[in-house]
């Protein structure tokens, strides 16, 4: 393993836009991937049989298979029948699917463990059941589920990496630049160096928003 | 373009399926191994190599398994894919598998320790004899969570030839330039791995659970 510190000067301004590109990709996929995710998750608490077993389809379909199988479809198939995205779009579409279905299974047991006296004191409110789930299960779930959520935060990190191999300028395909023109690893481990330190703060985040959010019984 | 017929489409993919298959038990032998030998480690409290894998772990999770693929391919002078790829990947899920393993011991009651000094065993003793023949049961279920995920990684080592599903799909693509069917397929062999793995962990734990609800006789 070579490390070569001019280099790392050399190639500064690369890194810093690959960390843009990776950060801005793992902020719109976060949010888009926790809407998918909620949605679905809500949309299998509801009574109706076709819709459930549709979200659970959905969910089985997309955590069992690789997330660059399904970005090459994305990116590769969907041309052929008349749908063009860009890149970047595609990135974020496959790792919204991807990784939508994982947070719906994560929310969906945090709905499953908030207490059944929660849905009936709603219910003798006179709250509508999508009232219930809105005001008084949603917000415990989403809650509870921060621990959780905060891991998967840290995988959708790293799944952006996967975006370079459609050819993302992202601070994995950056690194691959680099190395490609001067063959030296320098560029793999500062990258590294990076994600690790994402990956850290992301984890003290979620550390604070559990703390401030937690409730006192 | 060239018609490829179903049949020879299936008879590709399935060439690559076994490569990617041939990977699997290797990865996990190397991280099953490597994890239950530093979770043991990281339980037993001992200073600096505490800290030491502490600090692996926590990189690990941070690094995209495909930046430490590209780290191993192009340092480690391997030459060759297959095996950068089980190195890559090994050392990648050991770091999981020592959490897991580490949240296991640390789920064992310990009163189960003491009970084994009581007997005069040794430290490594009650590790071996007590305490991680326990672990398995409590430890299963996210075992094969983890092992479904390292499936699911095999798909990346394409990128440093590897010969496996995604590769012999993309063979394929040249031929006919129509990815949609061919990714579409490669999808599909990939849910069954992972669904096959799963209803095998869903069958590990229930034997688990019928060894651990049968006392042997013994007090238990």
């Amino acid at each position: 393993m070579d490390f070569t510190w001019r280099l790392v000067v050399q190639w500064g301004p690369q890194f810093l836009e690959g960390l843009r590109q990776t950060a801005y990709v793992f902020a719109v996929s976060m949010v888009t991937a926790l809407l998918a995710g909620t949605f679905v998750a809500l949309v299998s608490s509801t009574r109706s049989r076709p819709l459930r077993w549709a979200c659970r389809g959905y969910i089985s379909v997309f955590r069992n298979s690789p997330l660059l199988v399904q970005l090459f479809f994305i990116f590769y198939g969907l041309p052929f029948v008349g749908i063009r995205l860009s890149a970047f779009y595609c990135g974020v579409l496959a790792i919204t699917l991807n990784e939508g279905a994982f947070v719906a299974e994560i929310l969906r047991g945090t709905i499953q463990a908030v207490p059944q006296g929660d849905w009936e004191a709603g219910e003798s409110l006179g709250l509508h059941r999508f009232q219930i789930l809105r005001y008084v299960v949603l917000p415990q779930a989403l809650r509870n589920a921060i621990p959780s959520l905060a891991g998967q935060a840290s995988i959708i990190l790293k799944d952006t990496s996967v975006l370079s191999l459609i050819m993302i300028t992202e601070l994995t395909r950056v690194s691959g630049l680099l190395y490609n023109k001067t063959f030296d690893t320098t560029g793999y481990v500062v990258v590294a160096a990076m994600y690790v330190t994402l990956f850290l703060i992301i984890t003290q985040i979620a550390k604070t928003l559990e703390s401030r959010l937690r409730v006192q019984r | 373009m060239i018609h490829v017929s179903f049949a020879a489409m299936i008879r590709m993919l399935g060439e690559g399926a076994l490569q990617t298959l041939s990977l699997l038990p290797f990865c996990i032998a190397f991280s099953l191994a490597g994890g239950v030998l530093l979770g043991i480690l990281q339980s037993s409290k001992l200073p600096v190599l505490n800290q030491l894998i502490s600090l692996y772990v926590v990189v690990m999770r941070g690094i995209p398994p495909l930046i430490i693929l590209f780290l191993v391919f192009f340092s480690a002078n391997l030459e060759s894919g297959v095996v950068s790829a089980i190195v890559a990947l090994s050392i990648y899920h050991t770091a999981y598998v020592t959490e897991i393993v580490r949240g296991g011991i640390a789920s064992i009651p310990k009163g189960q320790f003491e009970a084994g000094k009581s007997i005069a065993l040794r430290n490594s003793r009650v590790m071996y004899h007590i305490i991680i023949p326990q672990i398995w049961r409590q430890i299963l279920p996210a075992l094969a969570g983890q092992y479904i995920i390292l499936v699911k990684d095999t798909a990346l080592v394409s990128v440093v030839g590897v010969r496996e599903i995604l590769w012999a799909g993309r063979q394929i693509m040249q031929l006919t330039y129509d990815p949609f069917p061919i990714y579409l397929l490669i999808g599909v062999f990939f849910y069954v791995i992972c669904t096959l793995l799963e209803q095998l962990s869903v069958l590990a734990e229930k034997r688990v659970r019928i060894y651990a609800s049968v006392p042997r006789g013994e007090n238990r």
